[in-house]
């Protein structure tokens, strides 16, 4: 679920980037990836400070880790549809948003193949560290493509 | 330009699906479920259908067999787009009928190459 948290954490600072170069309409979504932005830091906070988390089991016998990252996805998923239907894409947000879709395909693996490995989780940046234009869109892998 | 039937039941990855398609110039029509899928494919003269596997109502290999069924589908291609990447399950697509198997996440460039190879 690292792996899950980083990407998440990833996957938001683009779209904040995103949202940065949007030209219109804008700022209900900024008021929601700021509190977006809040809530996976305090979920990483606890991902990383309270190891035995993972013993905690909500009504469904789920890790309350688990399910506080399945909703953070789903709230990326609505913010990422928002920002979709609200925006005009120039080159740069085109070339976020390639990034963005690779991220969130990644998220989508880690919740959604339990049987998966869990994907490498790359190096901690802190969002400072990030940089504001992403160029990491050809250093992760994709999945595999086979024609019958 | 191709019309695209893209069904998938997480709303940002169907969406960036539409988005990577409709930016290359496609006709591209979203459904959230297999079920949503077969009934927009009905009548819907669709160039390629490209689907997730995991869906709620009815699941993409499902969805296969059913499309396989009508005969305005028996030669349309249909890749699947999931994160299942078992050969067990590539073989139960393959059976089905499906054209391709592409494992998430995907490429936008790499998607719009196998998207271009199959519609010809």
């Amino acid at each position: 679920m690292a792996a899950v948290a980083q990407e998440t954490r990833y996957a938001t600072m683009e779209m904040t980037s995103l949202k940065a170069i949007l030209t219109s309409g804008m700022a209900a979504l900024q008021d929601s990836f700021r509190n977006l932005a809040g809530q996976i830091h305090s979920m990483n906070v606890a991902a990383g400070g309270a190891p035995d988390r993972a013993d905690t089991l909500d009504a469904e016998g789920l890790p309350q880790w688990a399910v506080q990252d399945q909703a953070t996805y789903a709230q990326l998923s609505a913010e990422l549809d928002r920002a979709l239907q609200a925006v005009q894409f120039d080159d740069m947000a085109t070339q976020l948003m390639d990034c963005v879709i690779e991220r969130l395909g990644r998220i989508e693996c880690c919740l959604d193949s339990s049987t998966s490995p869990p994907l490498p989780v790359p190096p901690l940046h802190s969002a400072a560290d990030r940089p504001r234009q992403v160029t990491f869109g050809n250093d992760t892998t994709t999945g595999d493509i086979e024609l019958f | 330009m191709a019309r695209i039937l893209t069904v998938d039941d997480s709303v940002s990855l169907r969406s960036a699906v539409a988005f990577t398609l409709s930016r290359a110039g496609h006709d591209v029509v979203q459904a959230g479920d297999g079920g949503e899928g077969l009934a927009k494919a009905r009548g819907g003269n669709f160039d390629l259908v490209l689907t997730d596997q995991n869906m709620p109502v009815m699941d993409g290999i499902a969805l296969i067999r059913a499309l396989r069924a009508i005969p305005e589908y028996q030669r349309v291609p249909i890749l699947m787009l999931t994160t299942e990447s078992s050969d067990a399950m590539k073989q139960q697509g393959r059976a089905a009928g499906a054209t391709g198997w592409l494992v998430k996440p995907f490429d936008p460039a790499r998607l719009l190459e196998v998207v271009q190879k199959v519609i010809r």
